[in-house]
């Protein structure tokens, strides 16, 4: 896999422009960005799903999120309420009430969820636990023990050995120029 | 009175001891820099020079071969630099600096007290040729030249057993840093002059807002390194850009995925 997406800028460009837009509500402009703007999405989640078909029935991984929790009768966040940023979770969910995050990405060039989840409330930096499945059904089972039931990282990890028990830290500098 | 080749000559001395007579030169903090053989010192009064014999020395005060005479062992702890208002010189790490074996290029920064003046910062790079050059040159750079910072240094950030700028130090990477108000500048020259830029994104957090909003102190700085992820965007760096988690490279769709969600979070153009 190339290093770069070909149209990457491209797509960063049009997907920001579009966001102003949207802000600015300038539908003529959104109108004029909508369908370039999808037919980039598409090719995205088109290339997605060919690695995760179990999202094809969906738009969206967080609503393909949504659906599996219901399938398995599991609590899902209230995104609704404000005190939980989630973003557009279109590629990448996340949810946040400050105390605890839960973050899931579909990394199709590796072939699993790609999980992290956060802790806030005992250090106000935080900690970040990540871990990876290939099944949404157990990335969705993260979600919902970690981020509505609340469990603790020594439940979430005696139900999932790949979520580490001990959290994460970076052995060395975040940014490194060559 | 003193003999010198059954002449007799007359040593007269000043209130520092200093001998004053014809031919004996002091510089300003002390040192002898003539007797009949011209020398100069470092800014720890080391001995860089006498006559036409080379000095450097390293941090405990031994003198070692000059910084670049031996190209297989390039002195990691000795630098060539200038500083202002005190003159050329070499100078030992003695900033509380420790650079590994592993570091092939760095930057020092060097706090010094002159006796004139206030406490100075200044830094170099060394070359694979050992000689200093005032910006980050990774084409001449000693190679593999790594380069690199932390956000927590200066903190003693705790990790395991170690320190954060310990560990740091141990795997191989060298120091731009970030005291004394302008860490931005060697960040942003360092952007400027490199052909790769590496970002670890372990452990980021797109969803906490309050995580977000962190980098919007007054002076920019984030603890997980946000100010520096916006630079490299807005500055449109983005093509010498690699990202990396869990030790595997972020390429691709995915790639285009983080840096989208990195805009959107952060409201940048």
């Amino acid at each position: 896999m190339p290093h770069r997406w070909e149209y990457e800028d491209e797509y960063l460009e049009i997907k920001s422009a579009f966001r102003r837009a949207q802000k600015a509500g300038d539908h003529v402009l959104c109108k004029q960005l909508s369908p370039r703007v999808e037919e980039l999405d598409g090719m995205m989640w088109r290339s997605m799903t060919s690695v995760f078909p179990e999202l094809s029935p969906y738009r969206t991984v967080v609503e393909a999120l949504r659906h599996t929790a219901d399938r398995l009768n599991l609590l899902f966040p209230e995104l609704a309420n404000q005190n939980n940023d989630t973003g557009d979770g279109q590629f990448i969910f996340g949810v946040s009430d400050g105390r605890r995050t839960v973050q899931i990405w579909p990394m199709e060039d590796r072939g699993y969820y790609n999980i992290k989840i956060f802790d806030y409330e005992y250090i106000e930096e935080g900690v970040c636990y990540p871990g990876h499945t290939t099944s949404l059904d157990e990335a969705t089972i993260v979600l919902s023990r970690w981020f509505v039931e609340r469990c603790s990282i020594d439940d979430l990890h005696a139900q999932f050995s790949w979520m580490p028990r001990e959290p994460l830290k970076l052995s060395g500098s975040r940014m490194t120029f060559e | 009175m003193q003999l010198n080749g059954g002449t007799p000559v007359i040593t007269t001395y000043n209130a520092a001891n200093q001998i004053t007579n014809a031919g004996f030169t002091y510089d300003f903090v002390g040192n002898l820099t003539n007797d009949g053989t011209a020398s100069t010192y470092d800014a720890l009064n080391l001995t860089t020079a006498r006559g036409d014999t080379t000095y450097a020395s390293n941090g405990d005060g031994t003198l070692q071969p000059p910084p670049g005479t031996n190209p297989q062992q390039p002195q990691h702890d000795e630098a060539i630099f200038s500083f202002p208002g005190v003159g050329p010189g070499t100078c030992a790490t003695s900033a509380g600096f420790d650079l590994s074996p592993g570091a092939e290029a760095f930057r020092l920064p060097f706090p010094l007290n002159p006796p004139q003046g206030p406490v100075v910062f200044t830094s170099i790079y060394m070359g694979a040729d050992g000689q200093p050059r005032q910006s980050f040159d990774p084409a001449n750079a000693v190679k593999p030249a790594k380069f690199g910072y932390a956000a927590f240094i200066g903190k003693n950030y705790p990790l395991g057993s170690s320190y954060f700028d310990d560990k740091w130090f141990d795997e191989g990477l060298v120091a731009i840093e970030t005291y004394n108000g302008t860490w931005q500048d060697p960040v942003l020259e360092a952007m400027e002059n490199t052909q790769t830029i590496n970002f670890l994104v372990d452990g980021m957090d797109f969803s906490n807002p309050s995580w977000i909003a962190d980098a919007k102190q007054p002076d920019g700085r984030g603890w997980l390194t946000h100010w520096e992820m916006d630079q490299v965007i807005l500055k449109n760096y983005i093509s010498r850009l690699h990202l990396w988690e869990n030790g595997e490279e972020i390429k691709g769709f995915a790639r285009a995925q983080w840096l989208d969600a990195w805009k959107q979070l952060r409201g940048l153009p």
